[in-house]
């Protein structure tokens, strides 16, 4: 409830009065930002996008915060999005400061984060004759942006930065970009401002579904037996925690998250089952597989979820929520599409339902909660990964920390053991799975969240792809806790190389640099982790910093598997719980 | 029977862009698309027939109406349509030809005109059948060269013209 009324105020248009001024393109983009209410905007500077950064100086409101590579820039303004839920901005230079952001603006396609990316441009008299630092943007995020705009006259440049932000967060959210030349920008003209929600983009025409296809939602929800919810980052993007819990409390229908929608439902709650997919809970694997009706809330039938979709639930109907049309029947069939945003959907649906008799079906449920808890065994010599993921845990948890997770096995464990009660908590790479995405994120999530604990659990692998955020965090003296589960491997691919190649390890070994030296080169505090007893204080000491980054490396046990695995392209009858061992029903 | 869906975006190379690598982007199975100008000059209208064997019509149209510069799809499904194609067609043509060439030509209601020192130019009109048969009737003299429209589409007998679908939603 908190976090909802939270999210409220913090995207209240801000209606501002119409005026009209006379100034550079540059300087009237700086206006437009003011008046989405930008606060910090990650970048770097270069020829093309000098005159933005010349007018910058003139708007001590709106922070700029230096990036070391411009893929940081974005996650950074991804990580920014996701903690508070309004668009993150990054700002960058033609040709390669452009093409630098293409990973992060692909990953914010993927997981549906709204980001506002503005690059320089050449100037419009050289464009398209290979100048100097010039790249096809618009060509090139066609593909990774929900509308890339290249503002060709000085009038178009606010409208195009307007209409950004509102593409970027109305329906399903997603990143967009602002291409600005730079003799545009060095334009004078006289510009109008209007209030910014005046700029919206037209939508198709789509009724809000009608009484008829909720009425049939509540009918299959009450002749259900075995019912499911399946929650997604679409609850999380429309704030639908509340109503989601009320319906669950109102059915008695056990809920699962996806990655994306970790936080969605209290994981402290009798009715959760926890992360489902490849490496979900048994009992979430199990229960989902077994229903006889699915009600998917803003989740996308993944792949990472649904395993070989032929076999997948067989016998479930599909109550399908989503706000983007293109999501139905795009990997599995519903038999009722409610399209639109979730918690309204949900409001409506909820004073139709009427429980199911879901008696059996949570017998079934809790046996499998018994025979297949998640499970790891932690001894004196090495530390589990697992432990150490479950300590950090332990020890923020009252603090209620963002987390920032990166790609690969430490990513699932702490998806795992981590028990996910607020939504925005979990912010992480999930559908381009982006190495590298966790630390920067972490750093825009604390610019976005100054009163909040944020921590960082990557990996070692993971950490070295965008190292450089941590000089940023150190400049702006943010007290992230970055813990770098140290396995000096690859370990999500050793994994896989270990089970299905013959343990052929190629490639994954990494011959790492000590991270606490590096950190503490850099400025930033250093800690270094041997030991299973050393875990405990090596965390309490980490929290007491908080004057600068300070990052833990611990060493775990370089060859421990991430289980329960659903192997790729298998079914829940192929859940390994150990090497060789499969989970029975 | 193909679904055909009307699209109309903006008349403009970059609409053009964006609409085809969407279908490309999202590995869409359709082929044969057709473009269009209408009564407004602004505008282009893009018709393309989905196959709902291959992939769901709704979600081809759901796709393209996530761009901006998609004005409005029509789902014409299988509604009653008049479709026809045109084609260019150049001929090698001697002098002793062109009795036959413009006897073959007046059957399908084709007319002849270009006439150079070696060559016809044959335009023809009609369902996609009958100019693919008058074009085989006519490679029997040589052809050079042919030139195509592809389908161009209207629904018979509906008065109102094509739906704007799109709403600019008022600020609240
Ligand atoms: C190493 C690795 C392992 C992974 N393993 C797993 C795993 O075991 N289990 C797992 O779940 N994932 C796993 N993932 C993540 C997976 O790849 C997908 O990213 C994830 O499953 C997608 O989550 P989602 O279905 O919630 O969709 P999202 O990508 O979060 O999409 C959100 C959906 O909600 C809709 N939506 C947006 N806003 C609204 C709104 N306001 N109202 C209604 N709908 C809305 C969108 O249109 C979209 O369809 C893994 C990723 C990695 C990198
Ligand atoms: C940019 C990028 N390159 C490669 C991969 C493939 N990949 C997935 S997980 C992984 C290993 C991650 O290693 P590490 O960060 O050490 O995490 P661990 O699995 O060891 O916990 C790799 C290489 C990726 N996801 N992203
Ligand atoms: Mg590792």
């Amino acid at each position: 409830m908190e976090t909802a009324t939270m999210a409220q105020t913090q995207v209240s248009p801000r209606i501002l009065r119409r005026e009209r001024r006379r100034m550079k393109t540059a300087w009237a983009v700086m206006e437009a930002l003011v008046r989405e209410g930008v606060e910090v905007i990650f970048g770097v500077p270069g020829g093309a996008s000098l005159p933005l950064y010349d007018a910058l100086c003139d708007y001590p409101q709106i922070r700029h915060v230096l990036v070391r590579h411009e893929q940081c820039a974005v996650h950074m303004a991804e990580g920014y999005a996701r903690a508070t839920g309004k668009p993150g901005v990054c700002l960058t230079t033609s040709g390669p400061g452009a093409t630098n952001l293409v990973t992060g603006l692909t990953d914010a396609m993927m997981d549906s984060t709204p980001v506002v990316a503005i690059t320089g441009q050449v100037p419009t008299f050289f464009m398209g004759g290979d100048a100097f630092q010039e790249a096809d943007v618009i060509g090139i995020t066609m593909s990774v942006t929900k509308h890339n705009w290249l503002v060709r006259k000085p009038a178009q440049a606010p409208e195009a930065v307007h209409m950004a932000f509102r593409l970027a967060t109305d329906g399903r959210p997603g990143p967009t970009l602002v291409d600005l030349p730079r003799d545009v920008l060095l334009t004078e003209a006289d510009f109008a401002f209007e209030d910014p929600e005046a700029f919206r983009p037209s939508t198709p025409r789509r009724p809000f579904p009608d009484e008829r296809a909720l009425r049939q939602a509540a009918d299959l929800i009450a002749q259900s037996q075995r019912p499911i919810l399946y929650v997604g980052g679409g609850a999380i993007h429309s704030g639908a925690a509340p109503e989601i819990r009320a319906l669950a409390e109102k059915a008695r229908i056990p809920v699962t998250t996806t990655l994306m929608g970790l936080g969605a439902f209290p994981e402290d709650h009798p009715y959760a089952l926890k992360m489902l997919g490849m490496h979900g809970t048994v009992y979430a694997n199990f229960a989902i597989n077994f229903s006889d009706l699915i009600i998917a809330v803003g989740a996308r039938f993944d792949d990472r979820v649904t395993g070989k979709l032929s076999a997948f639930a067989p016998h479930a109907k599909v109550i399908h929520i989503d706000i983007d049309p293109a999501e139905i029947n795009k990997n599995r069939r519903a038999d009722v599409a409610l399209i639109g945003d979730a918690k309204e959907i949900l409001r409506a649906l909820l004073p139709l339902v009427r429980p199911p008799d879901t008696e059996a079906w949570w017998r079934q449920i809790e046996d499998w909660k018994a025979r297949y808890p998640l499970r790891y065994r932690q001894g004196d010599d090495v530390i589990k990964p697992q432990f150490a993921i479950q300590m950090i845990y332990e020890l923020t948890k009252d603090d209620r920390p963002i987390v920032t997770l990166d790609v690969g096995q430490h990513q699932m464990w702490a998806a795992q053991f981590f028990t996910w009660t607020e939504p925005r908590t979990c912010i992480t790479s999930g559908g381009l799975g982006t190495m590298g995405f966790s630390l920067p994120a972490a750093v825009g999530a604390q610019f976005g969240r100054p009163d909040r604990l944020v921590i960082n659990i990557n990996g070692d692998g993971s950490f070295q792809m965008t190292f450089q955020a941590l000089i940023t965090a150190v400049e702006w003296r943010l007290p992230i806790k970055v813990f770098i589960i140290n396995n000096q491997y690859l370990g999500m691919v050793r994994q896989w190389q270990e089970l299905f190649y013959n343990r052929r390890y190629s490639a994954v070994y990494l011959a790492n640099p000590d991270f606490a030296r590096m950190a503490e080169a850099v400025g930033a505090a250093g800690i270094r982790v041997e030991r299973p007893e050393q875990v405990e204080p090596a965390i309490r000491q980490a929290l007491a910093i908080t004057d600068r980054p300070v990052v833990v490396d611990i060493l775990v046990d370089p060859e421990e598997n991430c289980f329960p695995m659903i192997p790729s392209g298998m079914t829940v009858f192929d859940m390994m719980i150990a090497p060789g061992v499969k989970a029975v029903p | 029977m193909p679904h055909w869906l009307a699209v109309t975006v903006e008349n403009s190379v970059e609409s053009l862009n964006r609409v085809f690598h969407l279908l490309r982007r999202r590995h869409l199975p359709v082929d044969a698309i057709s473009m269009c100008r209408t009564e407004d000059p602004q505008e282009l209208r893009l018709l393309i027939p989905v196959d709902p064997a291959r992939v769901d019509p709704q979600r081809v149209r759901a796709n393209l109406e996530k761009l901006l510069c998609v004005k409005a799809v029509e789902d014409w499904g299988e509604r009653p349509l008049v479709v026809r194609d045109m084609a260019l067609v150049k001929v090698r043509a001697s002098a002793e030809a062109w009795v036959e060439i413009a006897q073959l030509a007046e059957f399908y209601r084709a007319r002849i005109v270009d006439v150079g020192p070696e060559t016809l130019i044959v335009e023809v009109t009609g369902s996609a059948e009958k100019v693919d048969s008058c074009i085989a009737r006519l490679q029997r003299f040589g052809v050079v060269e042919v030139t195509r429209s592809g389908p161009m589409a209207m629904v018979r007998g509906q008065a109102e013209a094509a739906p704007a679908d799109r709403v600019a939603e008022a600020a609240a």
